[in-house]
């Protein structure tokens, strides 16, 4: 409760020094994760020496670079209170639209502007259903997501496109040694940290995650930030899939299968709240990266790929009991 | 008549509070005694009690020559003791027929439900009450007469001896309630003995053969309702204050610059209308229930307005939206802060500067400014908090309510609607507050306050308007008004 502290308004401007502030780090979440990536570094590379090489950490960082710019769309989503599990779908449809109109057409800067304002329309609809329909946004996503899935089958007849040589680029194209999804994914991140820290709309989403009728009731307009939200998630969906397609030099039915879950997983393991209200950019990025330090230690340790799912699943079990005792412990 | 119920020296504390002191208390086979009493007097811990949800610390129960000194629930259910509480516990996805037997359904030799007995059963039951109600309609369907009737037959189901009422027209009309009371005579004739609590002083004397009084956790006395009247019970109800812990200092009143005209929606507020002077702060009283809260969240534009306007200096500042109350300078003070006043998980800095940031709707944040203004208004309301960034759920209940008036006072209202602005507050806090509001009054904002204390509803409003059924129904001036008057007004009488 309330500690009886003396308190000036001057004091309090200063009243966080920074020794305090770096006492607060350690034991927050992000803190606990880092000592923990720390931890599990160390252990691995005790069993093999490659891990901690550049080019493996390069490895690391590519293979989630692509999950990474959905997990921050899905942590903003999250964030503000609501769940968006159609990203997967998404992936898949913005990639096979991409795909078709570029093998069509032959051309590269008119399916990329097709399928941002495509990105930015699925997630609209989600925003849409979800804040005039009042109903849970986990229900809700989840019909969207067969729905913009069969959407996926009905354009593409189940067939693969692949690209040709066309469009490599951003996803297998290099900056000096680091590709570019990672480039891509370190601007997300930016992004989205300067977002949630500087600007109304990012203040905004905290203050309806954490309270909708506090923040209704304080003048916010829930239902707009709520088609916000959505809308830009479906952005970075959209530049998610395009750099995906580009990596892989083709599109297929399922591309996107599965990302919904690794990137909740990913957000909820770096500390947003499944609840809303809680949750940084810092937490997105090392949720991220908890889950290819681990897959690849997988990999190292010639743990068989099947296991992969048996491992996020469990991941996401335990991310979700741990935070709900955190919830609980208040 | 027989004696049924015995209490006799029933004591009950809770942290803080003594909530029931040396209560003695009798009911009579087929009696309906009444018992009343404000906010807080211990009436529903007594029933709580009888229920076997509370366990008393001293003091005994004898039903019927069997002395307990404590009942669990399903000792209170066994001895024939039934609840009927203020809300009713009702599936609503199901017949009326269920939901007079739920949990005793009656079976066929199968052992399977039998839904025929189960409605044969519960319609003789309600026929027997004297109430039209066809027992197989969904629950949801039904009148809130009628769920009522439905939530008193399901007591009845049992073996029941005393039957306890909880406020049992709070929601109902006029028309309706006169349906109840006939309901709960009749069962009476049954010979069951039944406590009913009312705030509603008109239905007690229309309804009970005994009125007891509770005030502050004591029984105040018990009348016949031959040998009493109704200015007696209300006197005994208020009972003698120790004096205020605020009086407002003299203040200016000047013209009136608001209006509130005809307003009418919410489907519980009707053609209110009101004006406030300068200076003034104008106190809104009414029972729990009275259309209170419904009038303020239709002034901050929460809901659906069917007629009526609100002016303030002549312009018309009716709002159709939170979003636009804040606009037109609005701000309000719900009654419970933690629901749907503050953001609990995040830090004070935000909660108090949120109004005033979707208000002026900038792109980005300036930080260092957001700091000082949270930390000017933490300053001068004398916000005790560790620091800026603490998360307000660790705050105390004052604190946090003062956090909510920052919010409001940063973003410059000029009409702020408090509602039960120092429940749950300790007294010390509650006088700051007090003070803060007196200070928004001078500096000629608009203050509202809806309040079921009404000690503080008399020392801070200059004139106040009673709510009763949806409707203003008087507005008195302080300087005439007592405790007795506005519960008169209040209840109806």
């Amino acid at each position: 409760m309330g500690e009886n502290v003396n308190n000036s308004g001057d004091e309090l401007l200063v009243s966080s020094s920074r020794k305090s502030k770096v006492r607060d780090f350690v034991f927050s979440q992000s803190g606990f994760l880092i000592a923990f990536i720390i931890v599990l570094s160390i252990a691995i590379t005790m069993v093999n020496r490659n891990f901690i090489k550049p080019q493996n950490i390069i490895n690391v960082l590519g293979q989630i670079s692509i999950v990474g710019i959905v997990a921050v769309g899905v942590g903003l989503i999250l964030i503000s209170g609501d769940f968006d599990i159609s990203v997967g779908s998404q992936i898949s449809l913005n990639g096979a639209v991409l795909a078709i109109l570029m093998t069509r057409t032959g051309s590269i800067l008119l399916p990329v502007i097709v399928v941002v304002f495509l990105g930015a329309g699925l997630g609209f609809i989600n925003g849409v259903i979800v804040s005039k329909s009042k109903c849970a946004s986990f229900i809700i996503t989840l019909g969207t997501r067969a729905a913009y899935h069969g959407l996926v089958l009905v354009a593409t007849k189940g067939r693969n496109f692949p690209l040709q040589g066309m469009f490599e680029t951003l996803g297998r194209g290099k900056l000096g040694v680091i590709p570019i999804p990672i480039v891509i994914f370190f601007i997300v991140l930016v992004f989205a940290y300067l977002l949630l820290k500087y600007t109304r709309f990012g203040r905004t989403l905290y203050a309806v995650g954490g309270n909708r009728t506090a923040a209704y009731l304080s003048g916010v307009n829930v239902d707009v930030i709520k088609i916000a939200v959505y809308t830009l998630c479906g952005l970075l969906v959209s530049l998610a899939a395009m750099t995906l397609i580009s990596k892989l030099g083709a599109s297929y039915p399922n591309t996107g299968d599965g990302y919904e879950l690794e990137a909740l997983a990913a957000v909820v393991v770096g500390g947003t709240s499944l609840w809303g209200g809680k949750g940084t950019a810092l937490g997105l990025f090392l949720g991220v990266v908890i889950f290819g330090v681990m897959s690849n230690s997988l990999n190292m340790m010639n743990v068989s790929p099947y296991f992969r799912e048996v491992f996020i699943g469990g991941i996401i079990i335990v991310a979700t009991i741990l935070s709900r005792i955190g919830e609980m412990r208040k | 008549m027989n004696k049924l119920l015995e209490i006799r020296d029933l004591n009950k504390s809770f942290p803080g509070v003594q909530a029931l002191s040396g209560i003695d208390f009798d009911l009579f086979g087929g009696e309906i005694h009444c018992l009343v009493g404000e906010n807080g007097a211990g009436k529903s811990t007594l029933v709580e009690i009888l229920a076997g949800n509370y366990r008393p610390d001293s003091g005994y129960i004898t039903l019927e020559g069997e002395t307990y000194y404590y009942l669990s629930p399903s000792k209170s259910l066994s001895i024939g003791i039934e609840t009927v509480h203020q809300e009713d516990q009702l599936v609503t996805s199901v017949t009326a027929a269920e939901n007079i037997f739920m949990g005793h359904l009656p079976m066929n030799r199968l052992g399977l439900f039998n839904l025929k007995k189960c409605i044969q059963d519960s319609q003789a039951l309600v026929d027997s009450l004297g109430l039209h109600l066809d027992v197989s309609e969904l629950v949801s369907e039904l009148s809130p007469v009628e769920r009522k009737t439905v939530c008193i037959a399901k007591a009845l189901s049992r073996q029941v001896r005393i039957l306890i009422l909880d406020e049992p027209t709070a929601t109902l009309g006029l028309d309706e309630t006169k349906i109840l009371l006939d309901v709960v005579r009749r069962i009476s004739e049954q010979g069951i003995g039944i406590i009913y609590i009312s705030h509603f002083i008109n239905e007690v004397f229309d309804i009970a053969d005994r009125i007891t009084v509770f005030k502050d956790g004591k029984k105040v006395e018990t009348h016949l309702r031959a040998e009493c009247d109704k200015e007696q019970v209300i006197g005994e109800m208020v009972g003698r204050k120790a004096g205020h812990i605020f009086v407002r200092p003299d203040h200016a009143v000047g013209e009136v610059i608001f209006e509130v005209k005809g307003l009418t929606g919410g489907g519980a507020v009707e053609e209110v209308s009101f004006d406030v002077r300068e200076g003034e702060i104008f106190g809104i009283g009414g029972l729990v229930g009275s259309g209170r809260t419904e009038l303020a969240r239709l002034m901050f534009g929460l809901d659906r307005r069917d007629a009526g306007k609100i002016l303030y200096r002549g312009k018309d500042v009716t709002p159709d939206s939170p979003m636009d109350a804040i606009r037109n300078g609005f701000g309000y003070l719900t009654e419970d802060r933690k629901e749907t006043g503050l953001i609990l998980g995040r830090p004070v800095k935000e909660n108090v500067t949120i109004a005033e940031m979707t208000m002026r709707r900038p792109v980005f944040l300036n930080l260092q400014e957001e700091r000082r203004s949270a930390a000017r208004m933490v300053k001068s309301l004398r916000i005790i908090t560790p620091s800026l960034e603490q998360v307000v759920v660790n705050l105390s209940g004052g604190n946090q309510q003062k956090v909510v008036l920052a919010k409001w006072m940063l973003s410059n209202v000029d009409v702020i609607i408090f509602d039960e602005p120092t429940i749950g507050i300790d007294v010390g806090a509650k006088k700051e507050i007090y003070e803060l509001m007196n200070d928004m009054a001078i500096r000629g904002k608009i203050v509202v306050m809806i309040s079921s204390d009404l000690p503080e509803l008399i020392a801070l409003s200059d004139r106040i308007g009673i709510m009763w059924r949806g409707r203003m129904v008087k507005i008195i001036d302080t300087s005439s008004a007592t405790e007795e008057s506005l519960l008169k007004y209040s209840t109806g009488v």
